[in-house]
Formats: structure tokens, sequence, C-alpha cells
């Protein structure tokens, strides 16, 4: 390195210096030029419009086509930027109108006549009509024309509605016709889940990729410019005026990702966030105590139970398992170990689902019960039940403490001279080896997807369901016929009766030890109006206000 | 010069090659596969076959490495398997991000901690001196992710100074052109955007530079005491120059090499605190990138990561090497 290198070399240092200097220097002055020494928080957190709801959630949307999506996040957006033919009441798990005024059954069960609104539009300018429908159909159905199936992307739309329709036909310009390779009524709540959000056909020509950020449904609420999405910070929705379900309420509806559910609970406190979303039991409480916040709550659309392998000893004693659901305290359970977030179970429906049965006859808590039955099936002090109790180690929607509910349990079983062992495995190997019918006993639970009973009792119960939901190996062939009955009525009136009775067998059977519902906690600020809590957890924003 | 740095770059493709195996059979470790991510918690049996033949992963592992090492030197990481979307375009929208905050921390830590480490070393054995080096041994100790939990709860919960998460305020429209906030809003001159944004930095900034500069601090505290004691410091100093000058342009001058040698390290480590600090105060970025990334066994996304900051890290080295010659005149490259 020459001499002059040297000189230059120093200069560029000095250069650098002065550069950074200026840097910082900019800086600073920026803040200092502000509102006083420093702007305020709230001056440069929130730049919205003064009518817009901010919810906040801990991961980003996935994307934004709804034949993709499979997070809950990508759920609650295309919920309010599509419509589906068929929506949930506001608040329940039944049924109202969406983009159908009304539908026809027939008889057999195996046609499905939708009547569509009209004069409805997407957001890119084209009509919602019956080719609208068949179009997005097609583009979902394996082997049809102009399909887009994906069997990497399209998991739930082939569980929930591409397997369960055969074909749909446009009759006329307002009219859809569904034809069923069997009968099948749960499939009208499986239309109202957001993945059946109707997609304008411009966009589907467009492609999966394209779809999947450039969104265009009939929804309350657009993305107005691709940019308006920041991947991993936020999603800016634009109110859509001509919306068929009248003009929403707010200007915007922002989805806003913040990662840690404490910082979360710290924004909807001073106003960063309007709505607060996925918070842990104590930050609810927190919520509880504060003046501006308003914590909307409800037993939420789960399960949580234990699993008894029925096929296997000694479970395949039905007093053995009665014993162990009489030995358990649920209402303790509550307390203790959920702050009482969970509502204590007598079967497997939770109180949201229209099927729900409040007269079931289930297990109080009652030890000496359950020492009486244990004695009945040949166990006693000198010859104690012992088995191993498989748990998960994650917290889960429906079990947020994850494996301390096991030692719970065992604490409780241990009264009544039960030795269960506790062993504990990685969640994806969980899963897989309990399906694989390698578990004696262990934890389990469910968050429903539609709404429908049939989404519990028989994805969880049915023979037909062992080894992949229902991971109890239990079957009752009295049960499944209740159940197979249930899929091909369509009077809901019907169906709940049929699906009450298969429960009460059920929780007699005791395949399971149930044990409750975890509450669905939202917190919105208390100026935020109309916000109900859809129990399939996606919210309808169209008619939330802001006061 | 010119051979040396060829020779060096050339150097770091083994060693890229040797990152890259050692990603690819980490990943293979991990239970689970994409398909099993894919399906849900609720997809079947025959749905998680049907998806790992899809995504060739039924192919034999020797094939899907090859398959792997191509993506990698083509640069063409494929889509995304959570979202979907090219990889290569997700890493450069992130990039810009993780970059800014990690210069921006970079920036705090030599500003406050060079000059902490030469006041300490010329008041050596002082209060000043044990007060600088307790507060930096507090700065070493302290994880980021707390230290950035604590601040939240105090400078912008409590005193409302600071927005408490996010990377912009909520609602800004800014057109992204390096996807590095500041650097857009600068550049397309958006004042509110960039008022907003360098708001959103400080904190995040502040709370990643406390370990770095503590051990800038510490090193330039050691590396001054040494010099501090030569003979051509008591030359300069008995030829009448002034204290001042004596220990910037003589002491502090000499004394750099190791803190130069510092920062390179501390580079990849800002790279991996960012990752934390990114989640802690819900900035977007590389770091929260690649944690989904991981959730959702997205091979392609973890891969095109990892080999983005695996090659950032062997740059900044050479770099740091490179610097050694210019500051130091010894030292040659052949």
């Amino acid at each position: 390195m020459s001499r002059t290198d040297q000189i230059r070399g120093r200069l560029g240092r000095r250069d650098l210096l002065k550069i950074t200097g200026a840097a910082a220097g900019t800086a600073a002055l920026g803040n200092l030029t502000g509102q006083g020494v420093l702007p305020t928080r709230d001056a440069v957190a929130r730049q919205d419009a003064a009518n817009a709801i901010v919810f906040g959630v801990g991961t980003d949307v996935d994307e934004l086509d709804p034949r993709t999506i499979d997070t809950q996040e990508g759920y609650i957006a295309c919920a309010n930027i599509y419509d589906c033919l068929v929506l949930y009441d506001l608040g329940a798990t039944t049924l109202r109108p969406g983009l159908a005024e009304s539908w026809e059954i027939s008889d057999d069960g195996l046609v499905y006549t939708f009547n569509l609104r009209q004069g409805v539009n997407f957001h890119d300018g084209a009509p919602f009509n019956a080719d609208a429908v068949v179009t997005w159909f097609n583009s979902i159905k394996e082997g049809a024309p102009g399909s887009q199936f994906d069997a990497t992307r399209m998991v739930y739309m082939q569980d929930f509605i591409s397997s369960w329709i055969d074909s749909v036909e446009a009759v006329d310009e307002s009219t859809v016709r569904m034809t069923l390779p069997e009968p099948y009524s749960p499939l009208l709540a499986n239309l109202a889940i957001p993945i059946a959000g109707m997609v304008s056909p411009t966009a589907i020509a467009a492609g999966l990729d394209s779809v999947a950020v450039n969104p265009s449904g009939t929804g309350a609420f657009r993305l107005a410019r691709p940019e308006d999405w920041t991947r991993d910070s936020q999603l800016v929705l634009e109110a859509n005026p001509d919306y068929w379900g009248g003009a929403p309420k707010v200007e915007q509806f922002i989805i806003k990702v913040v990662p840690e559910g404490s910082t979360r609970l710290q924004q909807v406190e001073t106003g960063e966030l309007d709505i607060a979303w996925a918070l842990t039991p104590e930050d609810v409480e927190r919520a509880r105590q504060n003046p501006d916040l308003v914590v909307v709550e409800d037993a939420g659309l789960n399960t949580n139970c234990v699993e008894l392998n029925t096929t296997k000893e000694p479970f395949t004693s039905k007093e053995v398992r009665q014993a162990l659901n009489y030995a358990v305290n649920k209402e303790e359970l509550s307390e203790g170990l959920y702050n009482g977030n969970m509502v204590p179970a007598g079967g497997v429906l939770p109180p949201v689902d229209w099927a729900y049965n409040p007269e079931l006859e289930s297990y109080p808590y009652d030890p000496d019960r359950a020492r009486e039955l244990l004695a009945e099936a040949g166990y006693d002090e000198g010859n104690p039940l012992t088995f191993t109790f498989m748990a998960y180690t994650i917290p889960r929607g429906y079990n947020p403490v994850g494996d301390r509910l096991a030692t719970a349990i065992q604490e409780y079983w241990s009264e009544v001279g039960v030795e269960a062992e506790i062993q504990t495995a990685e969640w994806t190997q969980y899963r897989a080896d309990r399906r694989a019918d390698m578990f004696q006993c262990s934890l389990s639970g469910w968050q429903g997807d539609n709404g429908d009973p049939d989404n519990f009792l028989y994805s969880l119960l049915a023979g037909a369901s062992k080894g992949a939901g229902n991971t109890a190996f239990y079957e009752n062939p009295e049960v499944d016929a209740l159940l197979r009955q249930a899929q091909e009525v369509s009077d809901q009136d019907v169906r709940t009766e049929l699906y009450q009775q298969a429960e009460q067998l059920i929780v007699d059977d005791a395949p399971w030890v149930f044990l409750g519902y975890q509450m669905h906690q939202v917190v919105t600020r208390a100026n935020i109006t109309d916000f109900d809590l859809q129990p399939t957890y996606i919210y309808y924003m169209a008619g939330v206000g802001k006061a | 010069m010119t051979r040396y740095v060829t020779r060096r770059l050339l150097l770091a493709i083994p060693v890229l090659l040797g990152i890259m195996t050692a990603v690819f059979l980490m990943i293979q470790l991990i239970p689970g596969d994409p398909a099993t991510a894919m399906a849900g918690d609720k997809g079947s049996v025959e749905q998680v076959a049907r998806i790992r033949e899809e995504l060739g992963l039924n192919r034999p592992l020797p094939v899907q490495y090859a398959y792997f090492l191509k993506s990698a030197f083509t640069l063409n990481f494929g889509d995304s398997i959570r979202t979907n979307q090219p990889v290569a375009g997700e890493l450069r929208q992130f990039f810009g991000a993780t970059i800014e905050l990690s210069l921006a921390a970079l920036v705090i830590a030599l500003v406050i901690g060079i000059p902490a480490g030469v006041i300490a070393a010329t008041h050596r054995a002082s209060a000043l001196d044990y007060g600088t080096m307790i507060v930096a041994l507090v700065g070493i100790s302290t994880p980021v992710f707390w230290a950035g939990i604590v601040l939240i709860y105090i400078l912008s919960f409590r005193l409302g100074l600071f927005p408490i998460s996010g990377i912009i305020g909520t609602g800004i429209r800014l057109d992204r052109i390096t996807d590095a906030y500041v650097l857009d809003s600068v550049l397309t001159g958006n004042w509110l955007a960039f008022r907003s944004s360098v708001h959103h930095l400080i904190l995040p900034a502040f709370v990643l530079s406390t370990i770095p500069m503590a051990i800038i601090a510490r090193m330039t505290r050691s590396s001054m005491l040494e010099v501090l004691g030569q003979d051509y410091l008591r030359t300069a100093r008995a030829k009448g120059l002034e204290d001042r000058l004596v220990v910037i342009r003589h002491a502090l001058k000499n004394a750099l090499i190791p803190i130069v040698t510092a920062i390179g390290l501390q580079f990849g480590s800002l790279i991996s605190g960012a990752f934390l600090t990114e989640t802690v105060f819900g900035r977007p970025g590389l770091g929260r990138y690649v944690v989904q990334a991981i959730g959702a066994r997205d091979y392609p996304a973890i891969q095109g990561t990892v080999l983005v900051v695996a090659v950032g890290f062997v740059l900044i080295n050479l770099l740091v090497d490179v610097a050694y010659a210019a500051i130091d005149p010894r030292i040659h490259y052949a």
C-alpha cells in the first residue's frame, strides 16, 4: 500500500465518520423537530383512518386465497374479504343466507339448489353469478375443466368441500345446482367455512399464486393495493362501500401482527390496537381489571379430554373407564389449572354447538363411586390399576397448559388408587403414534372446524374414523347408525335429536375422560361496538363499529 | 490484494457447502416434515403420503440432497411451502429490514462503545473506569429478549416515549424500494413514514446494540491500555502534543486492530440477536421469517435464509480482514 493510499485511506475513514455522524444527527433531528423533544408514542404509532379497527394477531395471514388458506389468521382475513354461499349466524354455529339467498335440498339429500343474490359484484368488478360459482367449484375440484386443484395446498378444501360434491352446474343466471355423491347434511356448514369464499373468476384466471396476494371477493372489506399488505407487519383492508350487506361501519379493518401475547395486551391497553386476540388466561385477567377494555368471552368450540384406548387392556373394561371419569374433579381443575377459564364438560359437544344437550347425564366428581367401580373390575390396593399415560408437552388451544394437565389428572387418579405413569412425546410424533394405535391412554382434544355436531361426534367417535380423528379406537354400532342417519337427514331438529341420543350413548360408554371446553376470549377496547364472538374463531367485521 | 480477495472468496465455497450440508442434515433430523405440517393436525395418512410424493420427499435422501444443492447454487429456492410465494422474493423483502436494524445497532454500539472504552482506559482504576466496566459487564450478561421486554414496559408502555411494537405506524403507506424502511422513506421523501420508522427503530436498535457495545467497550479498553504503555506515546507526549490528540491519533489508531476484529465477529451475533429482537418488537425480518419457516418445516425458506446469512457472514469476515490492511500499513496480503 503506497503513501497516497494511506492518506486516501485515512480520508476515507474520516469521511465515513462525517457520514455516520451526519446520519445520526439527521435521526436525532428528526425526533427533535417533532412535537417536543420526542414525538409521543401515539403520534407515530397510529396513522390509520380515525375510523379504523386494528385487530392484533400473533402470526401473519399466510395467504389471501380462501382456497388455500390453512391458518386461523387467514380465515379471519378471508371471512371479511370474501363471502360464502351461506354464512354463520352472528355469534352462533347456525346458518344464515350469504351469497345464496335461499336453498333447497332434494328429498334424497343428493341435490342442493342455491338461489343466488343478484346485483353483487366482486371487488375487481366481475359480476357474481351462477357462472362464477361454477368457475370457483371447478377450480378446486380435481379433474374438473379449469381445475387448479393442488393436493399440497388444498388439504382442507378436499376434506370439507370438494370430496363431498360431484359437480356444480348453472341452472340459470342466478341459480346453481350441486350434486353430491351421497347424502351429507354437514355440507351446508362446511360451505360457511371461510375456505369456501367465492373468488372472482377474473382473479381465478390469474392463477393460485396470484390470488394469494391479489384477493378479489365480494366481502365487506377489500385489499385496495397489493402493497397494503406488508408481510409480518400489517394488512390494511378498506371498506367496500358497495357491500351487499350494507357498507361497513368503519373505513378500515387492519390486521396487525404482534408476535408476543403480552405485547398485544399492552397495545390494546394503550389504544394502539382495538382488538387483541389469542391472549393467555393471565393476560385476560389483567384486561378484566381495566375499565377501558372489555373481555368478550364464551365457551369455545373445542373439547379437552383424555382418550382411553378401548381396544387395549385395561380400558376394554367399561367400569374402569367410568371410574376414571368419576375420579376427576373438573370444577377444581378448571379453577386451579386454568384460572377458571375451562367450562367443565359432561360430554363431547361444547355449549356453543347447536346440538348441545344441557340434560346430558354424565360423571360428577365422586371418588367413592370410582373406587367401587374399580373394585367391580377387580382392582384394589393389593392389585392396583396401572397403565402408561401419554402426554403432549406444547400448549394447545383446548389445553393451554400442555402436560401440566396430565400431572393434575395423575394426582386425582392416585387418590382412588390408580397408578398412571406419565410419558411425554414431541407433538408431531405424538400425533402419528396416537393414530397408529400405539397409545393406551393419552391427552387429547379437538378444535371444531364448522360448528356442525358431525365435526365432533362423527369425526372423533365413529367407527369409520378410527385411526383418523377417533384415536380412542371406539366403536359402537348403535352410535354409528345414529351418526350416519344424522348425516342423511337435513332437518336440524331431527338431527339434534339423533346427535343427543348418540352423545348420551358415548358418554355412558366413556371412551374418554370428559374434561371441559376452553373459553374463547377476545379483548376489545370499550368503544368497540357490536363485536360478536364467532364460535369458529372467525369474526365478521362488517357490522362492528367504533364509538 | 485482488489475489487475496479472490482466494478468500473461493475458499468461501467449501465453507458454504459445509453449512448447506449441515443444514440439510439438521432439517432431516427434526421430527415431522413439510407434508405433516401442511396436512395439519387433522390431515389423513393418505393426504400426508400424497403431499410427500408431490413435494418429492419420498425420493432417496441423496437425490433430495442433489436437488437441494442445485437450488442453493442456482439461487432458485423455489416457492415457500408456507406462503407459496418465491423464497428469493421473500428473502429480499425481509433482508432490508434486518440489515437496517443490525446496522443501526452497530452504529449505536460503536458510537457509545469506543468512547466508553477509551475513557475507561485513560482513567484507569478510577471510579469512571470501574463504573463503565460494570455497566459493560451488565450489558454482556443481559439477554436481548429480556432487556427488550423491560425497556418496552418502562419506556414505551409506562412513559409512552416509543411505540410498543412494529416497524412503522399502523396504516402508514410507504412505497418500498429496498425494504429497509428508514431508507425507503428517505428515498421516497415520505416524511411521516421517516419519522415513524426511525421512532420504531431506536429502541430495538439500542437493545440489540447492548451486547456488542459492551464487548467493544471492553475490547477498546484493554487494547488501549496495552498501547498507552508504549514508548512512542511517551515520545508523542514529550514532543508536546496535546493529550487529547495523543490518545486519539496515536493510541486509538494503533489500538483499533483487535477492535475491528471484534466488530466483525459481533456482526454475526447482531444478525442472530436481530432474530430475537424482531420477535420481541414485532418487526418483520429474516429472523421471524426463518422461525416461522422452521415451524412449518418450510425447507426452501429455511435453506434460503441460512444461505443468505452464511454468505453475509463470510463477506463481513472478509471485509474485516481487508480492513486490517487499510488500518495497519504493516499488514500485506499476497
